[in-house]
């Protein structure tokens, strides 16, 4: 007897199917071994790491869902802080009332001193299943030199770091208040913001479909 | 270790150039099912000639069959896969708009796509009426807001719905493919496979 490639191919199929009905698919999933791997793979490649004009282009934009969290210590927080961020010690990180405070669903940027804190404390708010959460790169060292006092680039500079630049000495007052302010009378005329818009590649999931 | 782009195999860059690639072969292929012509395409709708459903189950049935099976040999981490969140009356209503617009225009937002770019006319004005649509509910969407997110059911899969595994799921998914290609083959032979 001939069998047609259809029912072959239906053959197949049903038998895959059969297989697949009868067999641990769903205990497959979630091996910690696997997110470990990954969490390591994005700690060496950096991609855990945001930049700080990125940063400061999402407080400007007022972008949604976002969330700057302050790693330092309180007396540090006090003292200055980016504008909005909300300050949980690295110590109370993993405290009940400080994961209240962290939407899951938000956007997460970590910031202390340097980059070392702040990468752990990275490493801890992964493993505990948020998902979207970044280093502010530099830290808050960065941070405040980058805003208080940019340097200007030297020739040969590139368009981006002019635009750089341009856009540290425009978000500077904003992003260090008024001590920044005061003392950028005597710069040369803040020149018009000439905000490059960049679509970051670190945003949020996109949707994809036919 | 899949899927590689989340495992950092390849960077974002290398991923878009396989994007295009993917894109313009799965766009050529369409063609060479004949799915840049319309009026093949809305046969469909007088079940004169089931080749849409035919291929678009055959895909859904292989997709599903690797992920899982490769998932079950732990080559792939199948909870890291995007899953279009489920919008579950928004969806409803916008696939019967869809559907009548297919009827009509005889092209899905692919195919049109695919049909524009070999030269059929009343593909361009299809693409041209879909993109004022775009506009028209972009400008309208504060008042649609609600409509867009009725029935949020967040990334869920039938599986986690139904609360069985998804293997069960798979197979039932396979037995439906079976019955559709059936009954397909029925509906062609009771009103007649017209010929282009």
């Amino acid at each position: 007897m001939k069998i047609s490639s259809r029912n072959i191919g239906f053959g197949i199929m049903l038998l895959l199917g059969l297989i697949l009905a009868f067999s641990p698919v769903d205990k497959m999933n979630i091996s910690k071994v696997a997110d470990r791997e990954l969490l390591l793979s994005q700690l060496h490649s950096q991609s855990n790491y945001i930049e700080a004009e990125d940063v400061a282009h999402w407080i400007i934009d007022k972008e949604p869902g976002v969330l700057i969290v302050d790693i330092r210590p309180a007396g540090d927080y006090m003292k200055y802080h980016i504008p909005g961020a909300i300050n949980i010690p690295l110590e109370k990180l993993l405290e009940k009332s400080s994961l209240e405070l962290m939407d899951p669903s938000a956007t997460l940027v970590l910031t202390s001193n340097g980059n070392t804190k702040a990468s752990q404390a990275w490493l801890l708010l992964k493993e505990k299943g948020y998902d979207d959460v970044y280093v502010l790169h530099g830290g808050m060292n960065h941070w405040v030199e980058a805003f208080s006092a940019p340097r200007k680039p030297v020739e040969p500079y590139t368009d981006d770091e002019v635009f750089r630049y341009q856009f540290r000495l425009a978000a500077g007052p904003v992003m260090m208040g008024t001590a920044r302010a005061a003392q950028s009378t005597r710069e040369a005329p803040v020149k018009p913001r000439t905000i490059k818009r960049k679509r970051r590649s670190v945003k949020k999931k996109v949707d994809e479909g036919c | 270790m899949a899927p590689f782009f989340k495992y950092g195999f390849f960077t974002e860059q290398t991923g878009l150039i396989i994007a295009l690639i993917l894109g313009v072969s799965f766009g050529f292929w369409l063609e060479r099912a004949g799915f840049g012509y319309s009026r093949k395409l809305a046969l469909q709708f007088y079940f004169k000639d089931m080749t849409v459903l035919n291929v678009m189950f055959t895909a859904i049935v292989v997709a599903m069959l690797g992920l899982l099976l490769f998932s079950l040999f732990g080559w792939l981490d199948i909870t890291k896969i995007y899953i279009n969140p489920t919008y579950l009356w928004a969806q409803l209503i916008g696939g019967l708009i869809l559907g009548v617009g297919f009827a009509i225009g005889g092209y899905c937002p692919g195919t049109s796509v695919v049909g524009a770019v070999t030269g059929h006319v009343d593909a361009y004005f299809f693409l041209g009426g879909a993109m004022f649509g775009m506009f028209v509910f972009g400008e309208m969407f504060p008042s649609l807001e609600g409509l867009y997110n009725w029935g949020a059911m967040g990334d869920v899969r039938l599986s986690d719905v139904f609360n069985i595994s998804s293997g069960v799921v798979a197979l039932a998914v396979v037995i439906l493919a079976i019955l559709f290609f059936l009954g397909g083959e029925w509906l062609e032979n009771k009103f007649g496979k017209e010929g282009l």
